[in-house]
């Protein structure tokens, strides 16, 4: 056989780069590896120099059962995966707040599909503030770590945000943090619940 | 870039270090090892060895129906468009490979990190691209030509499709030249029809050219090799080597030679230069597993990672020399991608068909394809849209009788299944994209990684209008041959598929006559580091609107024999 796989494991402590969560509610839910169930439960939302932040808390569940925490985490918003689905407003957000995508063109030529007003968000990226993980329990480095936070929209606070977090996503990209404003201060008042 | 500090530094040299093992590199091990070359080929993926493939798999007998885990794919695998149940192990965890977009601006990056990469699970369908296409700019004054014509490209697309197994016709099209071709697979019943409607409109309709024996070679059955036997069930894997993919053709050919170690799940992170003269000498590798970190060494390092890994690749590998990422001193790296669009599509029934008894052929996974027809000459030049798109279409329903159109169960259920499962028709635009310099792609400025640490692309692209125009053209003529082939038009799709569904990206380290211009020259040499070769789609100059793999194989071959030549001259 030509092949020279050779099956190996990891046997020591390593740093993460990255972490995967669904949005669930109001919080990101995942895992640290296969063994450690991790929690970001967002709390707040505002623009810092000019990009997304939110604070809340970052809980791990270790083996033993235990769970540890971490208060007052940042999260900044690095970049965005727009979707493969279409995000839909929430009911209860006024129209009046104009849209951070330009209109569709109106001149009967076919249009890309789930592109501007049509689209969805997929992931936000977002770098966590240093984490201690000796503190919470595992045996990862967790100084700079990213939340890869995947908008699956599996209730309705969830779909909520995952529109949300578009529009404010297209604003602050284009250097609009008055657009993004009002979307903000919904995330905000959405995280607070 | 973090990587683990404990470097382990293997001193052997090769004479090539090949970066994937798709249709690109697998080919450039081939070639190599059989020119008597030393190889490591580095893969990101794991090896799924074939006859662990799901070929035969029926939906029926897994628990999830053909349908997987419940959210399975919405929650690790949402842009794997094509994966399913069986073939979810060919794909990348998008939760593990992340890549940003602007907002609004979808891209669907489908990836397969895994030995033989996309070639277990490709299309198949494989169309040489003409002067039409290599000479475009000469037709239309758009963008640039290829550094390359048809005539220098010929003997390699005769090798390919020779060495792959290409069956097909020969039908005399100038703009879709005919090739080295096995027997081809008949039409349906439906699929005669719909010939004869789109002739009927003026416009040719050809039996699909796909990568599928019919009559295997002596060299093909060597290999383990065997003709189709229609299961229609390529994309779980072809467990008989019908369906040519890197395992069973080219890599098998080059371990054949005992030149070649493949080593999977090793990530490549970047290129290693040396610092007094910015050529390559090697590659800075983290295994995908342990995430140790090692470098491995060679005179020639040949980059086929597939289009946007490539580039991704190249502009990580920055150094004194290098300081835009490598290969980039003419700002063209990252830039010029395309893919193909589709989405336009219509489909509809022969409802004379309807009740036909079931025959093997109707499980063939080929079909009829409606070649270019505008823009070829100043007889069909279009005034709103440069260039031009074709049809896949198909009629019969193959594996899973198209079940799902209908509801019910039970016996009657079935009749029913079983009474229309050969009247289906349709048709699905395949067209090209113009190449411009604002479609690019680019390291995240922000510094979003992936789960190894290696900065991930942001990817920025959209169609222009005259792609929305194309696409109205393409709507309109997709209707009218249905109607002349006497099909009732049962819905009609009028948005274009979001920029990478059809997994044809190409450009962004593009060929070139003028190094200030292009990343490449007429080589798949880098300009600026020349013992590194870029051979997949990065390549490309333009889309055009053909299926590029046989290309991107014809142009791995030509690279590979000038890498020889050029090291028999002492240049490499």
């Amino acid at each position: 056989m030509f092949f020279t796989q050779k099956k190996t494991v990891a046997t020591k402590a390593r740093k993460l780069h990255s972490i995967h969560g669904l949005l669930n509610g109001r919080s990101f839910v995942g895992k640290l590896e296969p063994t450690h169930e991790f929690v970001y439960a967002m709390q707040s939302a505002a623009v810092v120099n000019g990009k997304l932040e939110l604070t809340g808390k970052v809980s791990v569940k270790i083996s033993s059962g235990k769970t540890a925490t971490a208060e007052n985490v940042k999260a900044t918003l690095r970049g965005v995966q727009s979707a493969m689905n279409t995000a839909q407003r929430p009911a209860s957000f006024k129209l009046t707040v104009p849209s951070a995508f330009a209109a569709d063109a109106q001149d009967g030529l076919p249009l890309t599909e789930l592109t501007n007003t049509r689209s969805g968000l997929g992931v936000i990226y977002l770098a966590l503030s240093a984490l201690d993980g000796k503190a919470l329990g595992v045996p990862f480095d967790l100084s700079s770590v990213q939340l890869n936070g995947r908008m699956t929209a599996i209730d309705q606070t969830a779909r909520d945000l995952q529109w949300l977090f578009n529009q404010t996503a297209a604003a602050l990209e284009a250097n609009q943090p008055s657009v993004a404003e009002p979307y903000v201060s919904e995330i905000d008042r959405t995280l607070r619940g | 870039m973090q990587v683990k500090k404990s470097v382990r530094k293997v001193p052997k040299v090769y004479d090539a270090v090949i970066i994937g093992s798709g249709a690109s590199g697998g080919m450039a091990a081939k070639q190599l090892t059989e020119k008597g070359m030393t190889v490591l080929v580095l893969e990101a993926g794991p090896l799924i060895k074939p006859e662990n493939f799901a070929m035969n798999a029926n939906s029926y007998d897994s628990m999830y129906r053909g349908f997987g885990p419940v959210n399975w794919k919405q929650h690790e695998q949402w842009m794997q468009d094509t994966a399913g149940e069986f073939s979810r192990d060919f794909y990348i965890k998008d939760t593990e490979h992340p890549y940003t977009t602007e907002a609004g601006k979808p891209f669907q990056w489908v990836r397969a990190r895994v030995v033989g990469g996309k070639t277990l699970h490709w299309g198949r369908l494989s169309w040489r691209f003409s002067d039409l296409d290599f000479k475009a700019k000469s037709f239309d004054g758009w963008d640039e030509d290829w550094p390359i014509s048809y005539k220098e490209i010929e003997p390699y697309y005769d090798k390919v499709e020779e060495l792959v197994g290409v069956s097909g016709n020969r039908d005399g099209l100038w703009y879709q030249p005919d090739g080295k071709y096995q027997p081809p697979m008949n039409l349906t019943c439906g699929e005669q029809m719909l010939k004869k409607g789109a002739n009927k409109t003026g416009r040719a309709a050809i039996v699909s050219r796909v990568a599928m024996l019919t009559n295997a070679t002596a060299q093909q059955k060597k290999l383990g090799r065997a003709n189709c036997h229609f299961c229609g069930s390529c994309g779980n894997g072809c467990t008989v080597g019908a369906m040519f993919n890197s395992l069973n053709a080219t890599l098998a050919a080059a371990a054949l030679t005992g030149k070649m170690t493949l080593r999977p799940n090793s990530i490549v992170s970047h290129l290693i230069t040396n610092t007094n003269t910015g050529k390559a000498k090697g590659v800075a590798v983290i295994d995908r597993l342990t995430h140790q970190a090692s470098e491995f060494f060679g005179k020639v390092i040949i980059v086929a990672g597939s289009t946007l890994e490539s580039t991704r690749l190249l502009l990580n590998s920055k150094a004194r020399q290098h300081p835009n990422g490598l290969g980039n001193s003419s700002g063209a790296l990252g830039h010029y991608l395309v893919d193909h669009f589709g989405g336009i599509n219509v489909r509809g029934a022969f409802h004379m068909l309807a009740g036909r008894d079931p025959i093997n052929e109707d499980g063939k996974s080929s079909g009829l394809f409606v070649p270019r027809f505008r823009n070829l000459d100043n007889k069909t030049k279009m005034p709103n849209f440069l260039r031009g798109y074709g049809f896949e279409t198909s009629a019969g329903t193959g594996r899973g009788a198209g079940a799902g159109r209908f509801a019910g169960f039970g016996s009657e259920f079935k009749k029913t299944v079983r009474h229309w499962y050969t009247s289906p028709v349709s048709m699905t635009t395949r067209a090209h994209m113009l190449s411009r310099f604002e479609n690019f792609v680019e390291l995240d400025p922000n510094g979003t990684v992936d789960a190894w640490g290696v900065p991930v692309l942001k990817v920025h692209i959209q169609h222009s209008d005259n792609e929305r125009a194309m696409a109205k053209d393409a709507l309109a003529c997709a209707q009218e041959i249905m109607k002349e082939a006497g099909a009732e038009i049962l819905s009609v799709s009028d948005q274009m598929t979001v920029p990478g569904r059809i997994i044809h990206e190409l450009g962004t380290a593009r060929m070139g006559s003028d190094a200030k211009k292009s990343v490449l020259n007429a080589h798949n040499q880098l300009w600026d580091c020349p013992n590194v070769f870029v051979t997949d789609g990065a390549a490309f100059v333009g889309a055009a609107n053909q299926n590029p793999t046989i290309t991107i194989m014809a142009l791995t071959m030509r690279a590979c024999d000038y890498i020889q030549d050029e090291m028999k001259r002492g240049n490499l």
